[in-house]
């Protein structure tokens, strides 16, 4: 929670990209990355998120879901990530699927909708971790 | 309840006739025309043949000699359909033109002595000057003359193409249900996962975090409860698969065990089981024996015989955790494990020195609703 000092916590300025296209659930995962210590920057869509990710080198770890619309779904997406930009970590999400690993891009994790915001947060702090260490 | 052929009146042993029958076809053709000639110079064989097939309430006709010549009987009048005023005493493979190509292989095997039957054939003809796929049950035999030659072919029918495209249409409306379940659970995922972003945005500012806790868990239990069912289309669950699905977000692997026969339980089952776990899981994790490192939970079901049926019977047993005491308020967990399996109500629950030890039962039938019992626990009887 906010308020509470938690030594783990990074700085406060890792940037994370949340994709998803369903506006509610984009809201309060935005709230969940803020409420965690960090910055987010939101894409509704695949081709808006390669758009932003080509014009800022800042973002640590996306966030997207599977399932949206488009040419590019989200599974697609963290694939274009890891080939175009490998040190960014993926959290994938989805209700739909539940790829296996051999599906995923490497070092992606995955949770099912509707997901644990406590673990969900855990993942993400560990991802955050991992590229500040 | 007797359902003669109009056309085997007999008297005194000679056919008189029905008018529209096949005896009054055969007795219509020319014969002295015909490369068989006149019924009374024919062979014995084909004269007693043609009786056989004349007489007969089933479906059937016969093709005999070089010639191919068709015989058939009242019963088989119907799948004729417009060749009928030419069919009795043609040529077998030009009457037939449309179907011969898919029934030749199996008629000369017949010509050469090898009966063969086939069903729910797919024989493709134009009865009506249009092409039509049909479908056929039935057998050609060999008919042999008194020196054993074989001189003709029997085939026995039975058009069977409105029972194949009734199960036709019948596995496309199963399959139809299947993508709509699919597409149906897609959904409800979509909108559990809209009630937590709203749940979690209007309970944003509520001081109780426990309680606030307790319900996305519970939400996300159910969520995962439906990505078991998704597997199996949502028609049942493996037992295993929902155990290891609930247990696994609470503990590690080393700190549970699981045991018994497989069992398939349907969607209700699977939610109530799924959430009951999860309130026994989450207890364990925040006074039980999931609380501290050593502790442990053994999982056990087995299939109890009763009266006046089987039970499923699971217990829930922990061990090298703290001290525990019944809770002293009813919460809505509580309530929950209180309801047992299915809402039967059959739930014990012993807060013993060593831990919690919880048994439930249900009637298997309860949690087999939408299936067969004895195909789904392996029980061939």
């Amino acid at each position: 929670m906010t308020g509470k000092t938690d030594v783990r916590t990074p700085p406060a300025t890792a940037i994370i990209l949340v994709v998803e296209d369903e506006p509610i659930i984009r809201l309060a995962a935005v709230d969940l990355v803020e409420e965690a210590g960090y910055i987010a920057v939101e894409a509704s869509n695949a081709a808006e998120a390669v758009r932003i990710l080509e014009t800022r080198p800042d973002i640590r770890v996306v966030f997207t879901d599977i399932d949206m619309p488009g040419s590019m779904d989200g599974m697609k997406l963290a694939l274009c990530v890891r080939d175009r930009w490998p040190p960014i970590k993926l959290i994938v999400v989805s209700g739909h699927h539940t790829p296996g690993a051999a599906d995923m891009p490497e070092g992606a994790v995955f949770f099912s909708k509707p997901y644990s915001e406590s673990a969900l947060t855990a993942a993400l702090k560990q991802l955050v971790g991992e590229v500040s260490g | 309840m007797r359902d003669g052929p109009p056309g085997n009146r007999a008297t005194m042993g000679r056919f008189q006739p029905v008018p529209g029958s096949a005896e009054e076809l055969l007795a219509a053709v020319d014969w002295d025309a015909h490369p068989l000639g006149p019924r009374s110079g024919w062979p014995a064989a084909l004269a007693v043949a043609v009786n056989i097939v004349l007489a007969s309430p089933e479906s059937m006709y016969l093709v005999w000699g070089a010639e191919r010549t068709f015989f058939f009987n009242t019963a088989y009048i119907p799948i004729l359909g417009p060749r009928l005023p030419v069919a009795m005493g043609a040529r077998f493979e030009e009457l037939w033109a449309d179907a011969w190509p898919s029934v030749a292989p199996a008629f000369l095997e017949a010509e050469a002595g090898t009966s063969t039957r086939f069903v729910d054939a797919p024989v493709p003809m134009a009865r009506y000057g249009v092409p039509e796929d049909t479908w056929w049950t039935f057998s050609f035999s060999p008919v042999r003359d008194e020196t054993g030659a074989v001189r003709g072919v029997l085939c026995m029918t039975r058009e069977t193409t409105a029972d194949v495209l009734r199960e036709q249409a019948r596995t496309r409306a199963v399959r139809q249900q299947e993508i709509l379940n699919r597409e149906l659970s897609h959904r409800v995922k979509n909108t559990m996962t809209m009630v937590q972003a709203i749940a979690s945005q209007t309970l944003k500012k509520v001081t109780e975090r426990d309680a606030v806790k307790a319900f996305q868990d519970r939400l996300v239990a159910l969520g995962k409860a439906h990505d078991v069912l998704l597997h199996n289309d949502w028609q049942a669950a493996s037992i295993t698969a929902i155990v290891e699905s609930v247990l696994t977000v609470h503990a590690g692997r080393e700190q549970w065990s699981a045991e018994g026969p497989e069992v398939f339980l349907d969607s209700s089952a699977t939610l109530s089981l799924s959430l009951l776990l999860h309130e026994l899981a989450t207890n364990a994790l925040k006074y039980g024996a999931l609380s501290v490192p050593g502790g442990h939970v053994d999982l056990r079901w087995e299939i109890a015989e009763g009266q006046p049926e089987r039970d499923f019977v699971l217990s829930w047993s922990e061990r090298d955790g703290p001290v525990v005491t019944p809770p002293d308020r009813k919460g809505f967990g509580s309530r929950l494990i209180g309801l047992g399996l299915c809402g039967t109500g059959n739930a014990e629950l012993c807060y013993e020195p060593t831990g919690l030890r919880a048994t439930f039962a249900a009637p298997l039938s309860r949690l087999m609703q939408a299936q067969d019992v004895h195909s789904a626990d392996g029980d061939p009887s």
